[in-house]
């Protein structure tokens, strides 16, 4: 039986999933990813500016994953980091929706047949982004991705993190997950061990 | 006894979902569990609704244990 061999890499669209775990001291939890992770920059600038990250910590994490991040440059961020150096206070507000967007039409337009991009997010209007309609696109959020990890024995405590993060909250976080279609690639992903013929 | 406490008391089965309506002053049982999940709590006996074998499957593709001792 042909394998066809995927190409994962986990996409961090809004700023909520980092600034969540900084906030509970547990962005330990990314590092359990193999894949690589990708932030667009607006985003990262999000994540990284005084006012989200007042003690650092995220600074201090991103540094920590070194190579394990990729940045992406959108032009949306290079626009917004031009007029910022130019003296301008240019609107940031949904600069990083609108730099996902630029991405994701990029990743339609060229990735591969076997590109599985894995969005995790907060913000349920992720939902309704081009990005969350991206061929074999897998959403989950925070909760959900925790609460996986933890079925899978991956990490230990996962319904105490849960507890921590619905602490900082006004209503609990749901766990949202939406599969990825891959018909034509889950006779590798899917298929189950005793059923795998190698 | 807050809200909390008397959520967990009853998502640990130490008091019944008569008491806590009780408490909550509601009369249906669908308006308990609404409260009980609401506030992030399942009630007795019940589980969460659980992930997908194909989320299960993907983080197993791209995920590593982690170290319990890894810098914060």
């Amino acid at each position: 039986m042909t394998r066809k061999i995927v190409d994962i890499a986990v996409i961090i669209p809004d700023a909520s999933p980092v600034l969540t775990l900084a906030r509970i001291h547990r962005l330990d939890l990314f590092e359990t990813f193999s894949a690589p992770i990708e932030i667009v920059d607006q985003v990262h600038y999000e994540i990284t500016k005084p006012a989200n990250d007042p003690e650092g910590r995220v600074a201090a994490w991103l540094q920590r994953m070194g190579n394990r991040i990729r940045i992406v440059e959108t032009m949306v961020g290079l626009g917004f980091r031009t007029k910022t150096e130019r003296g301008e206070s240019p609107r940031g507000g949904s600069l990083g929706e609108i730099a996902v967007d630029e991405y994701a039409t990029d990743l339609a337009r060229h990735a591969t047949p076997t590109f599985v991009p894995l969005v995790l997010f907060e913000d349920p209007d992720v939902l309704e982004t081009r990005i969350a309609r991206l061929p074999r696109v897998h959403l989950l959020n925070t909760a959900a991705w925790i609460r996986a990890l933890a079925d899978e024995g991956i990490i230990p405590d996962g319904l105490k993190i849960i507890d921590e993060i619905n602490a900082q909250r006004k209503s609990p976080m749901k766990p949202i997950e939406r599969p990825g279609r891959t018909r034509k690639l889950q006779s590798r992903w899917l298929r189950r061990p005793d059923h795998d013929a190698g | 006894m807050t809200l909390a406490e008397m959520l967990d008391k009853l998502e640990r089965g130490r008091i019944g979902h008569r008491e806590a309506m009780q408490w909550l002053g509601v009369d249906s049982f669908n308006e308990l569990v609404d409260i009980v999940h609401l506030n992030g709590r399942q009630m007795p006996g019940h589980r969460a609704a659980p992930i997908s074998a194909e989320t299960r499957a993907l983080l197993r593709l791209v995920t590593r244990p982690v170290i319990a001792t890894l810098p914060r």
